[in-house]
């Protein structure tokens, strides 16, 4: 499992005021593997090891964006996030080992913003805290209102400029990339076969294009999501096409 | 609320029942009497007859013992007899004033001279009387003493003329018109030709007389005359009774009302208490009595008898009025018949009118008795006997039309034939229903077979099998039962290994990035980091393929194309096979390939098999991917060249947990090619795998669009009830 290497979040982002991360697991030894990675970013650290404690440290503390495990004793992850939402808009990541897609959807639909399957890598819980951070704390605004920018998720395509940013990091792309993730980002969340994407961008490929329209579809993949085996935004739909999902 | 305690209480609705009966008894039998006055009036023409016929029958010598008598003790007077004499010949009418009888005789000689009279109906009296004049008018007469004192009156005695008011109608014919039921007196008045009213007017009763001749030796005879009295005002007993007999007919109506008031009452009363027969106060539970532990049909009879003996009591009409008795025999033939329904609706409503009687009771004794001999007789000779028995009237009924019986050896037959197909049909439906029954049980559909039209050993046989299926779908659903929980452990099992898995996998990667000054000590690390990676993957697979295999993954078919799927996977591995220095020759048609399946589980299937190419396939080789069809399927077929020698038969590589080299410790759990075959299998296709020499070929057949599913060789379900515990 090669987590994608490609994105360079290390040192790259600099903040000058420290988050407060809440890191909520009833496993007392997932909790420490967390802050000892974590604490390498210069975050503050706050754990809870229940539902009723992480409700009580968010009272208490100025909470940023919390890490949020669903199985637990007294009060389960779930209906953690649904008291929370009564009152906080913070960012809240799931972690789970249960891998159905029932439970992820359940979870995103009762407020949650990201989710992570056990057992994780903990660098890409650390690109996905970086990532949530980012958009809550400096991307959250209104979308641009320049007609030439699309935005998917933490994706950002700027005809314009022709420039592609992840979470505010640029990203390079190959004109032919560039020319299938534009018109992948135009119509948000509509499957389009190989064979119509490679119609729609044919005009900006060179005769003799290498690979196939898959092939490139990886490459972008790699290039934009935090992990590609399991992608968020630029989804196959197998033995149908491809699609841009936000 | 008063009144309906009053009907409910059972000794006043008796008494009601007795009071009503009685009441309407007496009333009926007056009023019905009524309808009898015939016999009234016969009696009085009768009783006159009888009157004149016991004078000239007298006992002379009695009698003239009994004047001796009288004339010794001073009764007898020569004056009193000449001064009667006297008045008689003054002539009849004028004796009639006299207030003692309603009834008068004369006698007469044969020249029509007066002999005698007498206007009592005293038999004694009369008899003095007769004595007297005979005595002094001996020597007027021919008869001497002697011929009188040993006179009789003959047998023959004529009767020479009769007059009464019933002129044109002999007393025995009217006998029947007398027994007549029909109340209404007009058909008794035309049948006397004069009016009831009339003839009781005692203006009418005009010197209605009658007169018999009494031959006297040979010379002559004399002749004797009864009359009634026209006005009939003497208060003798006749008198009496003609007086009450019109009083009953003035009263006829009141009768009449009284009669239907009693009924009335009496059929209330009983109808209050046959409602109530056998019930208690609530309305529900039945009691029986005493009476209802008689078997019906001895209770039945017996009451039959009694009512015999009561009948007599009512129907013996009489001349005279027996009120008391009739009275008696109604409220005795009442009491029966209340008794007698008041216990048949007892028995009724506790359901054992039939039940409860002798009849009933010998007949289930015997029926038991042969019941329980049947039972005794092996069950060869139940077939055999019927059959037996069947040729035996067969032959019986050859025989009689043998000899010249036709007709009736003709029934037989026929009766026969009939039964037979009757029979057969009912053998062959059974048969059918069995027979299904039978189909549907080896098809897998273990439904019960009806028992309903089904009979004797048939019905047995379906019972049996039934008990068969209901057990064989126990056994069914239990196993379902249990592969649901085991794929419900997996879960949860594989769920709760994540947890401590996420801290070895995290723990691990700390480790590997502090500096060890042993060499070991990283190379251990990497031992650490694999086996972690490759657990993960285990628990990974083992969740999916106990749900691929027990058929709990949710399957989204939609319409694909195939060829679409074929270029994704290829672009996902192109990369990666350049990498392994194998090269990827691919046969697929121009046109669209679509079938109904779900994509990520057929990528799944594909995934699987392009990554065993990348793992076992020897590098340098060239990679054959075909794709063809027909017109109901699409076959994939992906052929490479193994780099270790497969040891391996296609069977085993397709078992769970097996790899096909074992002695290399990759990653993977070796459920691979079992999650693809299920995979498949749920698609409806189905997966070969192929192993020629080194050429190892993998075949996934699925159906084309709208076409039936492929046959599976093995079903995956009850190859998961075969395999070992995950």
């Amino acid at each position: 499992m090669g987590y994608n290497s490609s994105i360079k979040y290390k040192g790259v982002f600099k903040n000058t005021m420290k988050y407060n991360i809440l890191i909520c697991d009833d496993e007392k030894d997932i909790v420490n593997a967390l802050k000892i990675y974590l604490s390498k970013e210069e975050y503050i650290l706050h754990t809870a090891y229940n539902g009723i404690q992480a409700l009580e440290v968010i009272e208490r503390e100025p909470i940023d964006i919390i890490l949020l495990d669903i199985m637990m004793p007294e009060m389960d992850g779930l209906e953690t996030i649904t008291k929370l939402r009564e009152e906080y808009n913070i960012p809240v990541i799931l972690l789970t080992a249960k891998s159905e897609d029932t439970d992820k959807i359940l979870g995103l639909d009762l407020g949650a913003d990201d989710y992570i399957t056990k057992p994780f890598n903990p660098m890409e819980v650390i690109a996905r805290v970086r990532s949530q951070l980012r958009r809550y704390k400096q991307l959250g605004g209104a979308p641009s209102s320049s007609s030439s920018v699309y935005r998917i998720g933490n994706i950002t395509l700027d005809n314009s400029e022709k420039l592609v940013t992840v979470d505010g990091e640029t990203v390079s792309l190959t004109p032919t990339e560039y020319a299938i993730l534009f018109f992948l980002i135009k119509q948000p969340n509509k499957v389009f076969s190989p064979e119509e994407i490679y119609v729609a961008v044919r005009g900006e490929l060179p005769y003799g294009a290498e690979g196939t329209i898959a092939v490139h579809i990886r490459h972008i993949r790699e290039k934009i999501e935090i992990n590609p085996a399991e992608p968020r935004f630029l989804k196959a739909v197998w033995g149908q096409g491809y699609k841009l999902e936000g | 609320m008063k009144f309906t305690k009053l009907i409910q209480n059972k000794p006043i609705m008796i008494l009601t029942f007795f009071v009503g009966l009685s009441l309407g008894g007496a009333n009926f039998y007056q009023r019905q009497n009524l309808s009898n006055l015939g016999y009234y009036r016969n009696s009085f023409s009768e009783i006159y007859q009888s009157r004149i016929k016991n004078l000239c029958s007298a006992d002379i010598s009695d009698i003239q013992e009994r004047m001796e008598n009288l004339r010794d003790n001073g009764y007898f007077d020569e004056s009193t007899s000449e001064q009667l004499r006297n008045q008689l010949a003054e002539g009849v009418l004028s004796d009639y004033t006299e207030d003692k009888t309603n009834f008068f005789f004369t006698v007469h000689d044969m020249k029509d001279n007066l002999l005698l009279s007498s206007y009592s109906d005293d038999y004694q009296y009369s008899a003095v009387e007769i004595y007297q004049n005979l005595k002094t008018e001996t020597v007027e007469t021919d008869l001497t003493e002697e011929e009188y004192q040993t006179f009789q009156l003959p047998e023959n005695a004529n009767i020479l003329d009769e007059y009464s008011y019933m002129d044109n109608v002999s007393f025995e014919e009217d006998e029947n018109i007398a027994y007549d039921d029909d109340l209404d007196s007009q058909a008794i008045d035309e049948a006397y030709g004069v009016p009831m009213e009339e003839v009781l007017d005692e203006e009418n009763l005009m010197m209605h007389h009658i007169r018999y001749e009494v031959p006297v030796g040979d010379d002559g005879s004399y002749y004797v005359t009864g009359y009634v009295r026209s006005r009939f005002d003497a208060n003798d007993k006749y008198k009496n009774l003609y007086s009450s007999v019109q009083r009953n007919y003035r009263n006829r109506y009141i009768y009449v009302g009284f009669a239907i008031l009693g009924g009335l009452l009496t059929l209330f009363s009983a109808l209050m208490l046959l409602a109530r027969a056998g019930l208690r106060d609530e309305f529900s539970t039945v009691k029986t009595g005493v009476t209802e532990k008689i078997p019906t049909d001895v209770f039945s009879v017996l009451i039959l008898c009694a009512l015999a003996v009561h009948i007599p009591l009512i129907d013996d009409f009489v001349y005279m009025p027996r009120t008391l008795q009739f009275m008696v025999g109604v409220d005795g033939i009442g009491a029966l018949i209340l008794w007698y329904a008041h216990s048949v609706i007892v028995r009724i409503r506790a359901k054992e009118l039939f039940t409860n009687t002798l009849c009933f009771k010998i007949l289930r004794k015997i029926y038991h008795l042969t019941k329980r001999t049947a039972k005794a007789v092996p069950s060869m000779w139940k077939m055999i006997v019927p059959v037996i028995g069947f040729d035996i009237v067969n032959l019986f009924g050859i025989y009689s039309i043998a000899e010249n019986e036709t007709d009736f050896g003709l029934f037989i037959l026929i009766s026969l034939y009939v039964l037979a197909h009757a029979i057969i049909f009912g053998i062959l439906y059974d048969l059918y229903i069995l027979e299904k029954g039978g189909q549907n049980m080896a098809d897998g559909i273990l439904d019960k077979i009806p028992e309903k039209w089904l009979f004797g050993r048939f019905l047995q046989h379906a019972r049996n099998l039934n008990s068969i299926s209901e057990g064989m779908n126990k056994a069914v659903t239990d196993k379902l039962k249990s592969e649901m929980f085991r794929t419900e452990l997996i879960a949860n099992v594989s769920h709760d290994i994540k947890t401590p898995l996420t801290s070895i996998i995290n723990y691990t990667d700390l480790l590997s990035k502090m500096n060890f000054e042993d060499e070991q000590a990283t190379e251990y690390i990497d031992v650490l980091g694999r086996q972690s990676a490759r657990l993960r993957k285990l628990t990974e697979d083992v969740l999916e393929a106990s749900k691929a295999t027990t058929g709990t993954a949710t399957v989204h078919k939609e319409k694909i194309d195939f060829r679409v799927l074929i270029e994704q996977i290829e672009g996902e591995f192109i990369e990666k096979f350049n990498l392994n220095h194998l090269t990827l020759v691919s046969s697929v048609p121009e046109h669209p390939l679509y079938i109904m399946a779900d994509g990520r589980q057929l990528w799944r299937v594909l995934d699987n098999l392009f990554n065993n190419v990348c793992k076992y396939a020897m590098s340098g080789t060239r990679v054959y991917l075909n794709v063809s069809e027909t017109e109901s399927e699409i076959t994939f077929m992906l052929r490479n060249i193994s780099a270790t020698e497969l040891n391996l038969s296609a069977e085993e590589l397709m078992e769970r947990f097996v790899r096909g080299d074992r002695s290399r410790n990759t990653e993977g759990s070796g459920l691979g090619l079992s999650i693809a075959q299920s995979l498949t299998a749920l698609q409806g296709g189905v997966m070969e795998l192929q192993i020629d020499g080194d050429l190892f070929k993998a075949i996934i057949r699925l159906p084309q669009m709208n076409a039936e599913p492929l046959t599976v060789p093995e079903q995956p379900t009850i190859s998961v009830a075969k395999g070992r515990p995950a």
